[in-house]
C-alpha cells in the first residue's frame, strides 16, 4: 500500500479497542467487588485500589510498567523529533533508555518492597513522611506532584488526541474528550486492578504493534543496507552525531542517561507500582521482562521514524510519524489495530499517572491533613472525585496545547525527577539523610530546574544538573545537622518492629 | 528491650540494587564511548560500516544494550536472592532462618 489513508476502516479497530478496554475494565471491577464481597473482607479498600493488594505477578508487572513508562513522548514525541534530526535522536532518547524497563522496580529494589509493606505505603509520600515526619516535604511533595505529574498527563492527552485527529480525521478536541472519556470510566470501575490489568494488555499490543514494523517496514524499504543508503542520499549527517540539529552531543547525551536513572526511578505511577509484586521471583521476572520489551519497543519507534523519514519523505506534523506509516503500510482495517499500539501507551500511561496523583490527593493531603479520620467510604469518595476533577481539569487545559509534546513530556518528568530523586533515594539507602537535608535538597533541585528550564536554552536535559544540585545540598545539610532520630532508624532499617522496641 | 538489630534482609537487598544500578549506569555509558568513538561526523570514522550499517548504531543502539541487559539477567538469575520473603517484619524464626541461609551461601 502506498497511499495514506484515514477514514472509518482506520477507525473502526481503534474504536473496538477502546470499547474493549471498557469492557476489561468493567469485568476485572465487577470480579473484585463480588471476590471481596465473598470473602466478607474488611481489608482496606484504599490499599486494594491502589495496589491490588500487593500481589501483582511478575510478567503482568513487568508489562504494565512498560506500559506505563513507554509514553507518548516515546511514540509520539521522540519518533517525532527523530523523523526530523535522525538517529542520533533515536540513540539519545531510545537508546540510552535501554534502563528504563527495570530501573524502577530493580534499583528500588526489595528494600522498596519491604519498607512497603512496613509502614503501609501506597504512594511516594507516605515513604517520604513517614522517613521525614515532615508535613512540608508531604504538602510540598503532593502540590509539585500534582503539577509536574499533571504536566506530563496533559502531555500524553495530546498525544493520544492527536493520534485519533491524524488517524480519523476527527476534530483534535472530540479527540480529546473521547480519551479522556474511556480512562474515566475503566480506571474509576476498576482501580488499580484494571489499570494493571489493562495496561499489561496494552504492554502486549505494544509488543505485537513494534514487531510488526520489524516484519513490514524493514522490507519495505530494502532492508538495514536499503535504508541507510536512502538516508544518506536524503542527508549523511542524519546517520551521525551530533546530527543537523545538535541533538546528539555529548552533552545531552550524558544528561538524558542520568536522567532515566534518576527521574525515572522516582516516577510515582512507577514506584507505586515497585511496592506491588508479591514475591522475590515476581521481582526478578519484572526486572528481566521489563528490561527486554521496554527496550525492544522502544527503540522500534524510534528507529522506524527514520524508515517513516525514507518512505512517507512530506509528514506535515512529524509527530504523526508512526501512526501514518502504519497506515502506509498496512490496509486500513490492520492499520487501525495496529495504530491501537501506540495509543496503548498514550492510555496505559495517564491511567497511571491519574491514579498516583488521586492517591497523592485523597491519602498525602485529604487524610493527612483535611480529614485524619476518614472513613474508608469517604476516602473511596475522594479517589473518584479526584480521579473524575483531575482529568477534566487537564483535558481542559490540553484543549489549547503547546506544540510539541516531546517538551512537555521532558519538563513534567524533569520536575517529578529534581524535586524527589534526591530525598527518596537518599532516604531509602542513607541512614544519615534527615528531615532538614531532604527540606533543602528538595527546594534546591525544584528551583534550579524551574530556574534553568525557564531562563536558559542549554542543551541538556535540565533535570540531570538539577538533581546533582540538589543530591549536594541534600548530603551537606544532612551532615551538618542533627541524625534523624533512633525510631526512624530502627522502623526503616532494624528486624523488629519499633513497638516491640516500647 | 530488645537491642536495635538490623534486619538482615536489607544488606542483600541493597547490594541487589547496586548491582542493577551499576547496570543502568555502565550500559549507557558504553553506549555514549562507542558513539563518540564512531559516530561523531567530524572524525571521519563515522563511515566505519558493517553491511551498509554505521558501527556506532550498532555498538549502541543494538549490541551493547542487549549484551547489558542479557548479563543483568543472567546475574539476577544466578546471584540474587530468590527467596527473600518480603513481609514487612519476620519473626524470630524466620529471621534466624534467613540468616542460616544467607550465612551459608
Amino acid at each position: 500500500m502506498s497511499s495514506l489513508q484515514t477514514g472509518w476502516m482506520v477507525s473502526i479497530p481503534i474504536f473496538a479497542y477502546l470499547v474493549g478496554l471498557i469492557i476489561l475494565g468493567a469485568v476485572i471491577g465487577f470480579y473484585n467487588r463480588k471476590k471481596d464481597s465473598l470473602r466478607q473482607k474488611s481489608s482496606d479498600s484504599t490499599e486494594e485500589f491502589y495496589l491490588g493488594e500487593r500481589n501483582i505477578n511478575g510478567v503482568c508487572l513487568a508489562l504494565a510498567c512498560v506500559a506505563t513508562a513507554l509514553s507518548a513522548g516515546t511514540v509520539v514525541g521522540v519518533a517525532g523529533v527523530a523523523y526530523n534530526t535522525g538517529f542520533n535522536w533515536v540513540y539519545v532518547a531510545l537508546g540510552l533508555q535501554m534502563a528504563l524497563g527495570f530501573v524502577n522496580i530493580g534499583c528500588l529494589g526489595k528494600r522498596w518492597a519491604i519498607i512497603g509493606r512496613r509502614i503501609h505505603a501506597v504512594t511516594i509520600l507516605d515513604f517520604l513522611k513517614a522517613r521525614y515526619k515532615s508535613d512540608f516535604i508531604v504538602i510540598l511533595g503532593g502540590i509539585s506532584t500534582i503539577a509536574f505529574m499533571g504536566t506530563f498527563m496533559m502531555s500524553q492527552l495530546q498525544g493520544g488526541a492527536r493520534v485519533l485527529q491524524s488517524v480519523t480525521g476527527l476534530d483534535y478536541k472530540y479527540g480529546l474528550i473521547i480519551f479522556c472519556t474511556v480512562i474515566l470510566i475503566y480506571t474509576i470501575i476498576g482501580g488499580f486492578r484494571s489499570v494493571v490489568l489493562t495496561d499489561s494488555v496494552q504492554g502486549a499490543f505494544m509488543v505485537f504493534g513494534a514487531l510488526a514494523l520489524w516484519c513490514f517496514g524493514l522490507k519495505e524499504v530494502g532492508g538495514f543496507s536499503g535504508l541507510f543508503a536512502s538516508i544518506k542520499e536524503v542527508d549523511g549527517l542524519l546517520l551521525t552525531i551530533p546530527g543537523p540539529s545538535n541533538h546528539g552531543n555529548t552533552i545531552m547525551a550524558i544528561s538524558y542517561a542520568m536522567h532515566i536513572c534518576t527521574c525515572m526511578v522516582v516516577i510515582p505511577s512507577l514506584a507505586q507500582r515497585a511496592f506491588t509484586y508479591p514475591t522475590s521471583k515476581d521481582m526478578h521476572k519484572a526486572v528481566n521482562v521489563g528490561a527486554i520489551v521496554c527496550y525492544v519497543i522502544g527503540i522500534s519507534y524510534g528507529f522506524f521514524a527514520l524508515v517513516a523519514r525514507v518512505l512517507i519523505p512530506a509528514i506535515d506534523n512529524s509527530d504523526m510519524a508512526i501512526p501514518q506509516l502504519y497506515q502506509y503500510l498496512f490496509s486500513p482495517v490492520v492499520a487501525g489495530i495496529l495504530i491501537a499500539s501506540p495509543f496503548a501507551a498514550m492510555l496505559s500511561t495517564v491511567d497511571s499517572t491519574l491514579l498516583a496523583l488521586a492517591s497523592t490527593i485523597s491519602k498525602d493531603l485529604y487524610k493527612n491533613y483535611i480529614k485524619p479520620k476518614a472513613t474508608e467510604k469517604q476516602m473511596m469518595a475522594i479517589n473518584y472525585g479526584s480521579i473524575a476533577v483531575l482529568l477534566i481539569g487537564f483535558t481542559a487545559i490540553a484543549w489549547n496545547p503547546p506544540s510539541a509534546v516531546q517538551w512537555v513530556v521532558q519538563f513534567g518528568l524533569g520536575g517529578i525527577g529534581s524535586t524527589f530523586a534526591p530525598i527518596l533515594i537518599g532516604g531509602l539507602f542513607w541512614k544519615r539523610a534527615n528531615k532538614t537535608g531532604a527540606i533543602c535538597g528538595m527546594l534546591a533541585g525544584m528551583a534550579f530546574f524551574i530556574v534553568t528550564t525557564v531562563s536558559t536554552d542549554w542543551a541538556l536535559m535540565k533535570q540531570a544538573p538539577a538533581i546533582l544540585v540538589g543530591f549536594v545540598v541534600f548530603y551537606i545539610v544532612s551532615k551538618l545537622t542533627a541524625p534523624p532520630d533512633p525510631e526512624t532508624i530502627e522502623l526503616f532499617w532494624g528486624a523488629y518492629p519499633v513497638e516491640v522496641k516500647k | 528491650m530488645k537491642q536495635f538489630k538490623e534486619d538482615p534482609r536489607f544488606k542483600v537487598a541493597e547490594k541487589e540494587s547496586r548491582i542493577i544500578w551499576a547496570f543502568a549506569i555502565i550500559g549507557p555509558a558504553l553506549q555514549i564511548l562507542s558513539a563518540e568513538l564512531w559516530g561523531r561526523s567530524t572524525t571521519g570514522l563515522d563511515l566505519v560500516e558493517v553491511a551498509g550499517v554505521p558501527l556506532w548504531l550498532i555498538l549502541s543502539l543494538f549490541v551493547i544494550p542487549f549484551l547489558s541487559i542479557a548479563i543483568m539477567a543472567l546475574i539476577i538469575r544466578t546471584k540474587f536472592d530468590k527467596d527473600m520473603p518480603l513481609d514487612g517484619y519476620l519473626n524470630e524464626d524466620a529471621l534466624e532462618k534467613y540468616e542460616e541461609r544467607m550465612g551459608g551461601k
